[in-house]
């Protein structure tokens, strides 16, 4: 028999690697919710609303911090990016961030928030230790969405204007490249590995795919519906599919990425916006705007399993730890 | 409505510097540089916006034409009766031709096309010119009076079933015209213009731009409601305040906020401390398409200028559709709106008299204007 300093270091390293299973399976996941100036909780576990967070005006883009602790939300009409503590759910900063800002990345290191400026035409690195402002970096016209690389090296902001990406150098703080896309891009999103991203394009009903070390788009996808307005995109951790979110079809176009077809639609809810993907793969979370409604869709079997009712004019989801 | 006027000498100014700035830029990266015309009416409000309209549109293009080594710059003329405005501006080299605002601008930028530079439609609704007098090197940003008579009967007829109307014409040739179109939409739509005007449910104003003022004063005068009375273009929008009645389907108003509209009129509004009028966003919408042209089509001549257009490239005008041009009659396929009288205790601030009661088009544009099977133009080249 194990002596008994064996026996509770055994149960206390099982108990640790159940709580990190746990944590991995069922985290948390966030929705902003633009018209009711909330975030929804809803724990991935029981997909059961949990909390809602009351966080400022008309919070649209969200994030969480690669250690789950701090959740960040812009506030378009607050004009500033809040700052969320996970545990006590209580705002406990606010950075300023130009004017109505919408869209932000987190930095793979936690370091750092993209911001895009919309009416600037530029795109803010803030602290996240400090709030500050590290740089203001010019890009497209009506800059939207944010996206780092894996490796955190790039970061790309979509213009909706310009129907280009900026390709920011983090190290350098400085557009490196300008990629033109389809009409009204909106979202970006990498693959795992980096070597290539998926661009959302609004008007022109296409997804585009861009190898990234060659700054140069390899194929564009169209969705074949009437209207679908892609808007989120996101990729599976396998890199194997990617998702986007059609507000205009109300559904989810599924992306062979190696292949580069759309393999099926799956039907959600009225103006799906925002997506994401649990950091296992098994589940993602689409926000409809208009049905006010989260769907919760089982990535094997690609079918919505639940449907959850949050606030007002869902928008972001942000998956945490 | 409240437009602040910039002079001809600013305009020019700030296109000399423009130009002035592409020499320079020019020389240093070697850009290849294209001419747009653009033809200013005489009436030197619309002129204005018109100016305003390009310049922002010139602004957005460059942003992204100067990324990939090309830039465009804008050559204005007024344009004078007789058309050598238009004549001169297609005789200097110029990629293509903005215009069509005011009396005799379809005329002219029908002979720029027929002569051999593409044109670009801003301002001239003519259902002739997209029919019987169609040419296919002239392409329509501006709605047609059909596509602004459809939103009318879609909005009245359809969703609010008013489906008996009066039709009160100013006997001009653009009144026949409106009322003419007016007759087959209703009719289309299992709604009829009826023998007796009072027991009408609405009443069309069928009347040039110049007569609408006047008009509307005759509708409220014979005891109309605000609400009742109906009419196209933004003409109606200029009404004062306190004159402020009818519904008016448009092309564009500078309250509309969806689908990035909201940043649209705000770049507009920043740079001008005015706001985007239709005939403004027809023109910064008219520059950016070459922009595109030049830039995804690599266009460097007319004939790639117009491949690009037929060729169905999803345009963003900040509607919330794919804006394209109809291959029958190179129409842009576009949202209308309608708009209405806003109660006066609600008027504040920047809000005007009237407010965009409604999108009407955007899950069928096509449903809009004239369809193809209905369409009498034939392009001969």
């Amino acid at each position: 028999m194990a002596p008994n300093w064996m026996r509770l270091t055994l149960l206390s390293l099982a108990a640790f690697g159940t709580l990190i299973a746990s944590a991995a399976a069922d985290p948390l996941v966030y929705v902003s919710n633009e018209r009711s100036n909330s975030v929804t909780v809803i724990d991935a576990a029981s997909d059961k609303v949990v909390a809602s967070i009351p966080v400022g005006n008309r919070p649209r883009g969200i994030g969480v911090s690669p250690d789950g602790k701090t959740i960040y939300v812009a506030l378009g009409h607050d004009n500033v990016i809040a700052v969320v503590d996970a545990a006590s759910r209580a705002v406990k900063a606010r950075f300023a961030a130009g004017t109505d800002p919408e869209a932000f990345a987190v930095s793979p290191d936690g370091a750092r928030l993209y911001v895009s400026n919309e009416d600037a035409n530029t795109a803010s690195v803030i602290d996240t230790k400090t709030g500050k402002v590290l740089a203001t970096i010019p890009v497209g016209t009506e800059p939207e969405g944010v996206a780092v690389s894996p490796d955190g090296r790039l970061v790309y902001v979509t213009a909706e204007t310009t129907h280009t990406i900026s390709v920011i150098d983090t190290a350098a703080l400085k557009t490196v490249a300008t990629i033109l896309v389809g009409s009204r891009p909106r979202e970006s999103a990498f693959v795992p590995d980096g070597q290539r991203a998926l661009v959302t394009a609004e008007i022109g009903g296409a997804v585009s795919v861009i190898d990234v070390p060659k700054n140069a788009v390899v194929a564009t996808l169209k969705l074949d519906r009437p209207a679908p307005k892609p808007k989120g995109v996101v990729v599976h951790p396998s890199g194997k599919w990617a998702y986007v979110a059609n507000g205009g079809s109300n559904d989810v176009a599924v992306i062979d990425v190696q292949e580069l077809r759309v393999v099926t639609f799956i039907p959600v809810g009225i103006r799906p916006w925002g997506l994401n993907i649990t950091r296992d793969g098994k589940k993602l979370y689409v926000a409809n705007g208009v049905s006010e409604t989260v769907s919760v869709i089982d990535t094997a079997s690609q079918k919505v399993v639940t449907t959850i009712p949050v606030g007002k004019g869902p928008w972001g989801i942000a998956v945490g730890r | 409505m409240t437009t602040a006027r910039l002079g001809r000498r600013a305009f020019l100014g700030s296109v000399a510097a423009a130009t002035l700035t592409s020499i320079a830029t020019r020389a240093a990266r070697a850009e290849d540089v294209f001419t747009v015309g653009v033809l200013l009416p005489a009436d030197t409000e619309k002129a204005t916006e018109v100016s305003r309209g390009a310049a922002l549109g010139l602004d957005d293009a460059n942003a992204l034409a100067t990324l990939f080594g090309k830039r465009l710059r804008i050559e204005t003329e007024a344009d004078r009766p007789g058309g050598q405005a238009g004549r001169a501006l297609g005789r200097a080299g110029t990629l293509a031709v903005v215009g069509g605002v005011g009396p005799g601008g379809g005329e002219t930028l029908l002979q720029v096309a027929a002569d051999g530079t593409p044109a670009l439609n801003i301002g001239a609704p003519d259902d002739r010119l997209r029919n019987e007098s169609c040419e296919r090197r002239l392409f329509h940003v501006a709605p047609s009076v059909a596509m602004y008579v459809d939103a009318l009967t879609q909005f009245l007829v359809d969703q609010r079933k008013l489906a008996r109307w009066a039709v009160a014409g100013d006997g001009s040739p653009r009144g026949a015209e409106i009322e003419a179109v007016a007759r087959r939409s209703l009719a289309r739509r299992g709604a009829a213009v009826i023998g007796d005007a009072a027991a009408a449910d609405i009443v069309l104003l069928a009347a040039d731009d110049s007569g609408v003022d006047a008009a509307v004063a005759r509708a409220i005068a014979e005891g109309r409601p605000p609400d009742r009375i109906a009419g196209i273009g933004e003409a109606g929008l200029r009404l004062p305040a306190d004159r402020a009645a009818g519904l008016w389907a448009i092309g564009w108003h500078y309250e509309l906020e969806r689908f990035s509209a909201r940043e649209l009129n705000g770049r507009f509004r920043r740079r001008w401390s005015a706001p985007l009028t239709e005939t403004s966003w027809a023109a910064w919408a008219a520059l950016k398409l070459v922009g595109e042209a030049v830039v995804r089509a690599g266009a460097s001549d007319g004939a790639a200028l117009m491949a690009f257009m037929e060729s169905a490239h999803p345009f963003d005008g900040h509607k919330g559709e794919a804006l394209t041009f109809r291959k029958w009659d190179h129409q842009l396929r576009q949202p209308l709106y309608v708009a209405g009288p806003r109660k006066r205790e609600d008027i504040a601030g920047q809000l005007g008299p009237f407010a965009v009661l409604a999108d009407v088009g955007g899950k069928n544009l096509d449903a809009l204007g004239t369809a193809a099977a209905d369409s009498r133009c034939r392009f001969t080249s």
